[in-house]
């Protein structure tokens, strides 16, 4: 079962625990990710099959339908294991990985930690922050989700997956802390 | 001090140079239709016979109007410096009228095509934060008298330095990594020919060319009679280029990072190639193809000032776990102090170094890798505007949290 993890030295603060998000965000990573290997698996599996085949043809000459798929072998069904393996650990890790996420709004900056196998901490000051927007896709919605998107000269940085009631509050917060603390351009 | 109101048309060879591509178009439509009609020919079977005057004067009403359009668009179009404000209206369909306010603008370059250079016209691009204004074209007289009053400087050059031709040949043999790349991509080409011995095959070669080309010669014509000249304080204009000359203004106060890059092979010669991050451009510019080491010191000397030329020298190597974590952990290493973050990176050498400016740090970075995690090393990547990012790669969990603080800190003004 899942063995939770507790963030180490580079990705923690002095006295601060990071606000968490949503619990239902796990089940919402999850259809993502079943969705991304589902895709993935078939579009894989679907290229491979027809490489195969012309490969095979080529080979052998073959004339038939019969014959361009004589590589086949029932056994190859295993290999549909494949991506059921790596969905089995992935609904493992986005438990583990939901308890390392988060974000925390310190006086100066804002702090957001993502990720689990590739982690990152990213650092923000109010000062540099452009634009905030509010973003919700149609599974987050399901879900009553949304994310927060925060635009810096330097790109975006996404605080994903909070109740919409935070995510506004987010956003007019920034908003507001952006403006206070804005350097002379 | 008011000055009169600026205020002109583009050269008159605009409607000229705009409408052959239209009517090179309506001619290439004419020949594919050519076997529905016949000019001049009587009594030939499924084609309609068009009398030979009736095509001429066909072809001269379109043509006539075709320019008498552009014409009209031209006459109608021109540009205006009012005090703060360039603005150029133009458009007979749609009309078009763009202002944009003087402080706003952040280089003003003149570029000079070859066709245009033999009819002795040029372009003149405006860049603004985000966008750039092209007036093409105008004569060099009215595009410098534009430039140098939307600048409003005195135009005391200094030219820095200037790179010799012999010099640049030799560089760009020397430059092992782009030429076996370009030599990747001929046998990529060259490949289903030499193994179908089919001659149609060679015809592969053609979506490779424009890649080769841009690797190998374009560069040697963009890259020749380079030089870079100091307009005015703070101010770094490249001239270049063999048949296009283009200029390219870059200003200290809008420089994110620099970057010294020092292929394999040109270490005998201590050469090394300079780019240039500047923040609102997409990818680093370059700033000088290749020069000799000092010259480039000189150049951080000139664009980030002293301490950022100390900076170039005596990196914190990376420790010891990084040896398991990548191949070439010798080249990496980092500085920080006086304002300045320093990354090296590179193969076997420390081929690489970036210098930035602490105050342009927009966003600061810890990742790791599961790989990392488990020798305890994290990399800190400092974000520049722009979306380039400044990394000092391996180092160990500790370090790494003390550096992004560090990174953080002086980042922000107190």
């Amino acid at each position: 079962m899942a063995r939770y993890i507790r963030p180490e030295p580079p990705f923690t603060l002095d006295g601060v625990d990071m606000t968490r998000h949503p619990a239902r965000t796990v089940r919402v990573h999850r259809i993502g990710a079943a969705l991304k290997i589902l895709g993935t698996s078939a579009l894989v599996g679907t290229t491979a099959a027809l490489a195969t085949t012309l490969i095979h043809t080529v080979v052998t000459k073959a004339r038939t339908w019969h014959e361009m798929f004589s590589w086949w072998d029932p056994t190859l069904a295993f290999l549909a294991l494949a991506p059921f393996a790596l969905y089995v650990w992935r609904w493992d890790r986005i438990k583990v990985g939901w308890h390392f996420r988060g974000y925390h709004l310190g006086d100066e900056e804002l702090y957001i930690r993502t990720g689990l196998l590739h982690r990152s901490f990213t650092v923000l000051a109010y000062a540099r922050i452009q634009e905030v927007n509010v973003v919700s896709g149609p599974i987050q919605r399901r879900y009553n989700l949304a994310t927060v998107t925060i635009s810096s000269a330097a790109g975006h940085d996404t605080i994903a997956d909070v109740d919409p009631q935070t995510a506004y509050d987010l956003r007019d917060r920034l908003t507001d802390l952006a403006r206070k603390r804005r350097l002379p351009v | 001090m008011t000055q009169p109101p600026l205020e002109g048309r583009l050269h008159p060879v605009t409607p000229l140079r705009r409408s052959w591509a239209v009517l090179a178009a309506l001619a290439g439509l004419a020949y594919q239709q050519h076997n529905l009609f016949s000019v001049g020919t009587s009594g030939t079977k499924d084609k309609i016979d068009v009398p030979l005057w009736i095509a001429c004067t066909i072809v001269t009403v379109i043509v006539a109007a075709v320019v008498s359009l552009f014409i009209t668009s031209w006459r109608h179009s021109r540009y205006s410096l009012d005090g703060d404000e360039l603005g150029y209206r133009s458009g007979l369909l749609f009309k078009v009228r763009r202002h944009c306010e003087l402080h706003h603008v952040q280089s003003v370059d003149i570029g000079r095509p070859i066709l245009g250079r033999l009819l002795g016209v040029c372009t003149l691009r405006v860049v603004m934060s985000g966008t750039t204004m092209t007036l093409s074209y105008l004569t060099l007289h009215q595009a410098r008298t534009l430039k140098s009053r939307i600048l409003a400087e005195d135009t005391t050059d200094e030219r820095l330095h200037q790179v010799k031709t012999t010099d640049l040949v030799l560089a760009l043999l020397l430059d092992l990594g782009t030429n076996l790349k370009s030599l990747v991509l001929v046998a990529i080409g060259v490949g289903p020919y030499v193994l179908s011995g089919e001659l149609f095959t060679l015809s592969t070669l053609v979506a490779f060319v424009p890649k080769i080309w841009k690797l190998t010669g374009r560069r040697l014509f963009a890259y020749s009679r380079w030089s870079v000249t100091r307009t005015a304080e703070g101010s770094y204009r490249t001239d270049h280029g063999m048949f296009d000359t283009q200029q390219y203004t870059y200003r200290a106060s809008r420089i994110a990072s620099i970057e010294i890059h020092q292929p394999f092979l040109w270490r005998r010669f201590d050469w090394v190639e300079v780019r240039v991050a500047v923040a609102g451009a997409g990818r680093p510019g370059v700033l000088l193809p290749v020069c000799p080491r000092t010259v480039a010191e000189k150049l951080v000397l000139h664009l980030l000032g002293p301490d950022a030329v100390a900076h170039l020298h005596a990196p914190i190597p990376a420790p010891h776990e990084a040896r398991r974590a990548t191949l070439f952990y010798k080249a990496l290493g980092y500085r920080l102090g006086s304002g300045y973050f320093t990354a090296w990176r590179g193969y076997f050498f420390r081929n690489s170094i970036t210098v930035c400016p602490v105050a342009r740090i927009q966003t600061v970075d810890v990742r790791q890798g599961p790989w990392q995690r488990k020798l305890g090393l994290a990399s800190v990547h400092a974000c520049m505007a722009g979306g380039s990012s400044v990394a000092a790669a391996h180092r160990t969990t500790a370090e790494s949290a003390d550096l992004a603080t560090r990174l953080y800190r002086a980042s922000t003004p107190r």
